[in-house]
């Protein structure tokens, strides 16, 4: 990763003119200004309209039950889960670009990855509800808590649909922690610019008074270095064991050990897809065009493009599998895949993440915000093909060819989809509204550097 | 003198906060700190050098203790406390237990992290001193302040005004307690 | 009330004077009578008050006294809450008795089982026979009596049917007409008789719409009398079946399965093996377990015949001249029916014209199949020449001939020929009497509707295929005050207040009499108990076969071109009569795999031929008559010839009402059974069909193993793969029990039974036709259906599949919440209280047995509660469920044997599918137990597991299908 990041620089890390002052304000300012920009409000409103959507389809799904989905037998699963793992994916690309690139000391990550955290912490909740919704009894889903619920019983820990709610659960409260040690600082910053009172006092609150002693910046800094060492794994584990709830399965498409990295790499190019869009949004709307620089941008392209072709290999082998191997019933659940009712699907997968992507090997490209966001854009459709191609098929064309059928998503389907990227936008810039955007502690050493250069 | 805190020298340049505290050290201050927006490489070591780290350790602590708890609840589910026939699969079926177990010891870990963090920097501690210092509010912004307490035994105003005039801060000011 | 839709104040007066309304009165207030003298207006307006009142209440008549069942508050004596008490009785259907034994839970019947001590049983319950528990309970049955269409009562009927009577006997019964189904019950006979003394110009007519009266014919003119058979298919080494249904449809056919599949199964019959050849026009059950099968259209499968007849030495040898298709197959055929004479059996279906009946009766008599294989009996159901008496009958009430028609259970609004008109010809019967289960097409078209008794509602008796008697004995307090046919017709007797138990006891009585038998009452208990009169089967009787009864038929008709329907009974709703019973709606049929619908099926070739895919709406014009249906491609069919299955497209009635498409409106007296000159219009439009398999064929899975016998005799074992056993685990023990279960793929004949008992047994819902199409289907048990070899004429697997109670169950390891586990008898549970619904479970079942309650689906099942099986819990929404092995019939079991402190005894649990099987092909029990019945199943060279390389050690293991083609003919596939 370091190899590809510390290529000779196409884009200074940040523009010229930037001070201390001017970062520190420029970023501040959108959390303390009154005055919100328009394009806010639209996305907001946008949001909020879907998340109606999204509360609208609960109620009914309340009333009804999953019934109201296209789901049956065989294809027991449908888009909720194939939009959790979706969801999933994109939050942990939050993760992978703040941990996993703090590792390697990338000065690019230090202003995006405010930027990815939040966007993880807006995805989590859309990948935390849907494996609830999709139960049979919603309301029974705290059994899975490892505890006594029933007469005794605990939850069965061999299933990886445990193992997935261990990982879920543990993985949206470290990010939370995680999230928290790293902007405690910009807190106090926001605090000390905050003119109003009641901000002073809500973001004094936040800041738990931090006053960045060289104690306080010493213990800051070593334990953010160890929860990234921590992070980092951990969102490998968190999406290699989604990749096992399929894995861990015997189901024909499902069983098979490449699905931890497959699933990886997946979420790798689709977090990063939807970072790059976010960040080119907050670039344009905030006008941080020399805090979130084209350097920051090309960086990114490159790890998406690093992601679609560690994807494009994960893709050979889940075509060589089947092929190559004995299984009868592995091989037509492949070529049913890529030649059956849901072949639109495969393809379009293939051409969004794998062969479009390859444009980003052109700097020129990789300039252009346009592409950039298209491209990503692309991605993340692709992905939920991607997803939608692993959970559906292989239910649809198992061992027992008495028992194939199709799937057909229904209305509902489509609300639960507009639902969750409802609740996505809504969370999302709320706290684009509440908490400084780009990380200033960082970017300001970042500054000090180039200055002192 | 209790009344005073302790005098702050406002500086526009990390490397000045760092000559300074070395030389106040080498005057033998040791009651002193220095608050700067972002992390100067080696200050702490600098103003404290006897100072070690146990964060590492308390979350090394952390982690072991972490697994252990995760392996015994799924042991004691699967296998001490409700023994029952799944799929054939013996009760102690430990590959199928890795995975709670490595979770659950990284959000202990992590966890332990977060508040150790918090208590080693004697946090959450809404009020300060240090934040009555004039112009403290640019110590998170662009400013570089170093702070000489007045608990310390050798703690004289208008000698340390020289010295941070003499290092070139560009305000030197009381703070009050 | 009628006068509703009538100018308010000029109806009240006439309302005062017109006899109906003193007949309201009359019949709503008894005491007011005496008021209807001269009426001063306040009189007239508080009686007008009283009787709009009453009439009113008498809309809500039924409900207003409790009909249903009501738990037990104080338990009576007798009675044990979990212990199930068993009642003998019988159901019929086209008149014929199959003995069954109805469970009863805390005085409630809640499942139909076969009664092993009666000959069409022996212990077998068809799908149609256990859903008629439901039909019992059917909340949409006729429930009171109307007059013109009016609410009415069932004295108001007497008096009507009094004031009748007395013209009637005036004219010595002129004008009176009785209309019945095939009738077998003596008592009936008898009242019948009776009758016809008191009115001797009383005719009565009976109307079977899928009698078999070719069938008859053909014997009237091969053994001059008419008489019935029965079959022995132990002395029957080679059955050739035109489209036979002899273990289908034919009476005994569960009794003929039974011995059929005992002559299958080489590893129990030391390698010994039946072989069948079966020409048919339509796929049937005996076609698909045929080693040889030829699809032949009619005119092809009548030259067949006769060719075969002719080399046989039946028939005339010139026959051998005339050309056909498969002469090596026939001859090939004919040989081995010539090397077998005396052991051979030659069957065709009801549905065959008199023809080929005569051709094989022929072949029968030269190969010694008579008085071999075939044993004659007086007619069961004997009667006048049946199917043309309703023509008779409708010419006189056209004629206006007939004033008064008494209908006791017949639909022939609905089933009789088009070209009779029977609607318009009742219309001309001023009195007209319908005694119907449902509210039918007959019953709204009559003038008046008696809602009839359910079976298990009255006394009555009926005979069985062989004449076995079985006293019918009711099985609870009517539901919905029905009125037994014994009671009609008493009260055409003259008998005012009838009692159905009187009626058939008294019957009785005086004919133990007659028979000379002494103690009535021992009698009489010992028939009720053991559900059978004792040695009533009829004698065999000998008649000499007349060897020139070929000789009358003409020459070969001329294959004509073009397309022709077949007409053919609808396997599950037998013709109409049971379309209303949502289980049967909803069960398979064998073939199409169709549920809640009927479709035309037509042969892939045709389909081709004429551009048609599943699912297209085709417009059937005969004589202008027309009708709508949607094309279903069936393997198997002949070419060119589209079965209409028979019994969907009511107008009227229950549940079925609207389902389906009426294929009677094309069917005419002169060709019930098929017709030619039909023409075909594509409609563009496209029909759902309801099919529940989504492919046919095993798709390079091992799950249908198959040999032929040759091979099985050299090599026995020679379809067992290495043992793939193996496992990182250490082993469970199931010391005590390890239940299992073994199917025989040689003695399933996919009848569906054990799929309706499953149901029946475990409270299954029905989920109805959308959620069908959702393929939401419920069934715990299914039968697969596989097909290989060529299109046109493929092989036919049949598979049940429940659930394989894996020993390495992968849905368990998935389940988050223990909702599924292991017990220590090896049974794979499901707690449905645990039970999330995170549906991993089913995805991970590689044998998709597992079945999820996508909505409440046993909440909107509208059966009455009492109708549930109480042993089972009844699924709530949003948990799995799936068979279970009937775990409450093996706690039972195991508590009963704990309690005299022993192992539970081979063969003490039967499951609901094991019971009902008519072949005998799944058998349950102990596998510990080495010589149980299921281990030495289980210890067969052919016993194999569904998908073993997942190595999920399935306790539920099959039998390989074993064929036995005759060498000389090719395999069907080659």
């Amino acid at each position: 990763m370091t190899v590809l990041i510390d290529l000779p620089r196409e884009a200074p890390v940040v523009g010229p003119g930037v001070t201390l002052r001017s970062l520190s304000e420029e970023v501040s300012n959108r959390v303390l200004l009154p005055n919100t920009p328009r394009w806010w409000w639209i996305g907001f409103a946008l949001g909020m309209a879907l998340l109606l959507t999204f509360v609208v389809q609960l109620i009914w799904l309340f009333i009804n039950g999953v019934g109201i989905w296209g789901i049956n037998i065989p294809v027991a699963w449908g888009f909720a889960i194939a939009e959790y793992v979706w969801w999933i994916a994109l939050a942990s690309g939050g993760t992978i670009v703040s941990a996993l690139f703090f590792l390697t000391r990338s000065p690019w990550r230090s202003a995006t990855n405010r930027i990815a955290e939040t966007m993880l912490l807006s995805a989590a909740p859309c990948a935390g509800l849907l494996p609830i919704m999709h139960l049979g009894r919603q309301g029974l889903f705290y059994w899975l808590f490892p505890y006594s619920s029933v007469m005794g019983v605990w939850p069965q820990v061999r299933s990886p649909l445990w193992w997935d709610f261990v990982c879920l659960l543990c993985y949206i409260l470290m990010s939370i922690m995680y999230y928290y040690t790293g902007l405690l600082p910009d807190l106090a910053t926001v605090r000390d610019l905050a003119r109003t009172r009641w901000k002073q006092v809500f973001y004094g609150v936040l800041a738990l008074g931090w006053h960045g002693s060289a104690r306080h910046w010493r213990n800051q800094q070593t334990v953010y270095a160890v929860m990234s060492a921590i992070m980092a794994p951990m969102v490998i584990s968190v999406h290699s064991v989604v990749g096992l709830d399929f894995a861990g399965g015997i189901t024909p498409g499902w069983h098979s050990t490449q699905f931890p990295p497959y699933f990886f790499f997946g979420a790798v190019i689709s977090g990063t897809a939807l970072i790059m869009m976010l960040t080119i949004l907050v670039r344009w709307g905030y006008g941080l065009e020399d805090v979130l620089t084209g350097y920051h941008l090309n960086a990114l392209a490159k790890v998406m493009l690093v992601g679609s072709v560690m994807l494009g290999y994960a893709y050979v082998w889940e075509a060589w599998g089947p092929i190559y191997g004995s299984d009868v019933a592995e091989r037509t659940q492949f070529f049913y895949r890529i030649f059956g009712f849901y072949a639109a699907c495969y393809w379009g997968k293939i051409v969004l993440n794998i062969v479009i992507p390859q444009l980003l090997w052109l700097p020129i490209v990789r300039r252009s915000e346009v592409l950039l966001f298209s491209i990503s854009a692309g991605i993340i459709v692709g992905m939920w093909l991607e997803r939608f191609v692993i959970v559906i098929p292989s239910l649809s064309h198992g061992y027992m060819p008495s028992y194939w059928g199709v799937f057909f998503p229904t209305f509902w389907d489509w609300a639960a989809l507009a639902g969750t990227i409802g609740l996505f936008l809504s969370l999302f810039f709320l706290l684009l509204k509440l908490v400084p955007i780009v990380s200033m502690s960082e970017v300001r050493e970042i500054v000090a550097k180039e200055r002192s250069r | 003198m209790s009344q005073i805190f302790g005098i702050v020298g406002v500086f526009d340049r990390p490397e000045a906060v760092t000559d300074a505290a070395k030389h106040l050290r080498s005057l033998g201050f040791r009651a002193m700190d220095a608050y700067t927006p972002y992390p100067v490489e080696g200050l702490d070591q600098l103003l404290r050098p006897q100072r070690r780290m146990m964060l590492p350790l308390v979350m090394f602590a952390a982690a072991v203790a972490g697994a252990a708890w995760g392996y015994f609840i799924q042991t004691w589910d699967e296998v001490l406390n409700y023994p029952i026939n799944v799929g054939g699969r013996p009760h102690n079926s430990w590959p199928a237990f890795i995975v709670g177990t490595f979770e659950f010891m990284l959000l202990v870990t992590i966890a332990a992290g977060l508040f150790g963090f918090l208590a080693s920097c004697r946090l959450p501690r809404l009020y300060h001193p240090i934040f009555n210092a004039d112009a403290f509010g640019r110590a998170s912004v662009d400013r570089f302040v170093l702070c000489v307490e007045a608990r310390d035994p050798s703690f004289e105003v208008e000698h340390l005004r020289r010295i941070f005039e003499r290092f070139g801060a560009e305000r030197v000011a009381e703070v009050p307690a | 009330m009628s006068i509703a839709h009538r100018d308010y104040w000029r109806s009240l007066e006439e309302l005062a004077e017109s006899p109906g309304f003193a007949q309201l009165v009359e019949r709503e207030a008894p005491r007011f009578r005496d008021m209807l003298g001269p009426l001063d207006r306040r009189n007239f307006l508080r009686l007008m008050a009283a009787a709009m009142a009453l009439g009113g209440l008498s809309d809500c008549g039924p409900e207003a006294e409790p009909r249903q069942l009501l738990p037990y508050v104080e338990q009576p004596p007798g009675i044990v809450p979990g212990q199930a008490r068993y009642y003998a009785t019988a159901t019929t259907r086209s008149g014929f008795a199959t003995g069954v034994l109805i469970e009863h839970r805390m005085a409630r019947p809640v499942k139909v089982e076969g009664n092993p001590d009666h000959p069409a049983s022996l212990g077998a319950a068809s799908a149609i026979m256990q859903a008629s528990i439901l039909e019992l309970y059917d909340p949409r049955r006729a429930q009171t009596i109307l007059g013109q269409g009016q609410i009415d009562s069932w004295e108001h009927l007497i008096t009507a049917l009094f004031d009748r009577r007395e013209q009637l006997l005036a004219r010595g019964g002129a004008g009176l007409r009785l209309l019945t189904g095939a009738v077998t019950s003596p008592s009936l006979r008898a009242q019948i008789a009776l009758l016809q003394q008191q009115f001797p110009a009383m005719r009565w007519h009976q109307w079977e719409p899928l009698g078999r009266g070719n069938e008859r014919i053909a014997s009237e003119r091969m053994l001059g009398r008419p008489l019935d058979r029965r079959f022995d298919l132990d002395n029957a080494d080679i059955i050739f079946a035109i489209e036979s249904d002899l273990i289908s449809n034919v009476p005994g056919w569960l009794a003929y399965a039974r011995q059929f599949a005992a002559h299958r199964r080489p590893d129990e019959t030391g390698g010994k093996m039946s072989r069948i050849y079966a020409i048919e026009s339509t796929p049937t059950l005996i076609g698909a377990k045929a080693d040889h099968r030829l699809a032949l259209g009619p005119a092809d499968l009548a030259a067949a015949m006769r060719y075969l007849a002719a080399i046989t030495g039946a028939g005339p040898q010139d026959w051998q001249q005339t050309p056909v298709a498969d002469a090596a197959w026939l001859r090939a055929a004919a040989d081995d029916l010539n090397q077998h004479k005396g052991r051979v059996l030659v069957h065709a279906g009801r549905e065959q014209p008199v023809e080929i009946h005569l051709l094989a009766d022929a072949i029968n008599n030269a190969l010694g199949a008579f008085g071999q294989t075939i044993r004659l009996i007086e007619p069961v159901a004997p009667s006048g020449s049946t199917d043309q008496s309703l023509e008779a009958l409708v010419g006189d009430m056209t004629a206006g001939r007939v004033d008064t028609l008494v209908m006791l259970e017949t639909n022939p609004v609905y089933d009789a020929p088009a070209d009779l008109d029977f609607t318009a010809a009742l219309n001309r019967v001023p009195l007209s009497v319908s005694l119907a289960l449902y509210a039918d097409e007959t019953a709204m078209a009559s003038t008046w509707l008696v809602p009839a008794t359910q079976e298990y509602e009255a006394w009555g008796d009926a005979r069985a295929f062989d004449g076995t008697i079985t006293i019918q004995q009711p099985q609870v307090r009517r539901l919905y005050n029905g009125h037994s046919p014994h009671e009609l017709l008493a009260v055409l007797h003259g008998n005012t207040l009838p009692i159905d138990y009187q009626l058939v006891r008294d019957f009785w009585q005086n004919e133990t009499h007659q028979r000379g038998i002494g103690d009535f009452d021992r009698f009489w208990h010992e028939a009720l108990r053991i559900g059978i009169v004792e040695n009533s089967a009829a004698p065999t009787v000998t008649a000499t076969p007349n060897a020139s009864a070929l000789t009358s038929l003409q020459a070969a008709e001329k294959p004509v071109p073009g397309v022709q329907l077949l007409f053919r009974e609808d396997p599950l709703v037998g013709g109409g009569r049971d379309v209303n019973n949502p289980w049967l709606l909803e069960t398979p049929r064998p073939f199409t795999r169709l549920t809640w619908d009927n479709a035309a099926l037509i042969a892939p070739a045709t389909a081709k031929r004429l551009g048609l895919g599943i699912g297209d709406v085709l417009e059937i014009a005969d004589h202008g008559r027309k009708v709508r249906a949607p094309v279903f491609v069936l393997p198997g069919q002949a070419a060119d010839c589209i079965t209409l299955p028979l019994g969907f497209g009511h107008t009227a009635g229950g549940l079925g009402a609207d389902i389906g498409f009426d294929a009677y409106r094309l069917r005419t007296s002169a060709a019930p059974w098929i017709t030619r000159g039909a023409t075909l219009s594509r409609t563009g439009e496209t029909y759902r069909l309801a099919t529940v398999q989504g492919h046919d064929r095993v798709a390079g899975r091992d799950l249908v193993r198959e040999g032929t016998l040759t091979e099985y005799q050299d090599n026995p074992d020679f379809l067992r793969r290495p043992e793939t056993d193996q496992s990182l685990y250490p082993e469970y023990k199931y010391p005590r029990y390890a239940w299992a279960m073994a199917i025989d793929l040689n003695s399933c004949i996919g009848c569906q039974s054990c799929v309706v008992a499953c149901q029946a047994e475990n409270n299954i819902p029905t989920v109805g036709k959308d959620m069908v199409l959702q393929e939401r289907i419920m069934h715990w048990l299914r039968i697969d259906r596989y097909y290989h070899g060529p299109v046109d004429n493929p092989a036919v697997a049949f598979e049940p599949v429940p659930c394989m109670h894996c020993e390495q169950a992968p849905c368990e390891v998935v389940c988050p919440v223990h909702a599924t586990v292991h017990d220590h008898d090896g049974l794979n549970l499901m707690v449905y209280n645990r039970c999330i619904g995170t549906r991993f479970c089913s995805n991970n079942c590689p044998y998709k047995v597992r079945r999820f309650n996508y909505f409440g689906f046993a909440e909107r099942d509208d059966r009455p509660p009492e109708s549930w099986n109480p042993e089972v819990t009844v699924r709530n929404r949003g948990v799995m469920e799936k068979c279970t092995y009937c775990i409450q019939r093996i706690r039972h079991a195991e508590i009963e044997a704990d309690k005299q402190d022993r192992l539970v005894p081979d063969g003490a649990i039967q499951t609901a599918c094991q019971q009902s099987c008519p072949t005998q092909a799944i058998i349950f029990g102990n596998r510990n137990d080495r010589d149980s019945g299921v281990a030495r199943r289980k210890a067969s060279l052919l016993d194999y597991t569904l998908l073993d390389e997942l190595n999920t050690r399935p306790r539920t293991s099959y039998a390989a299908l074993i064929r036995n083609p005759n060498p000389k003919i090719g395999d069907r596939e080659a």
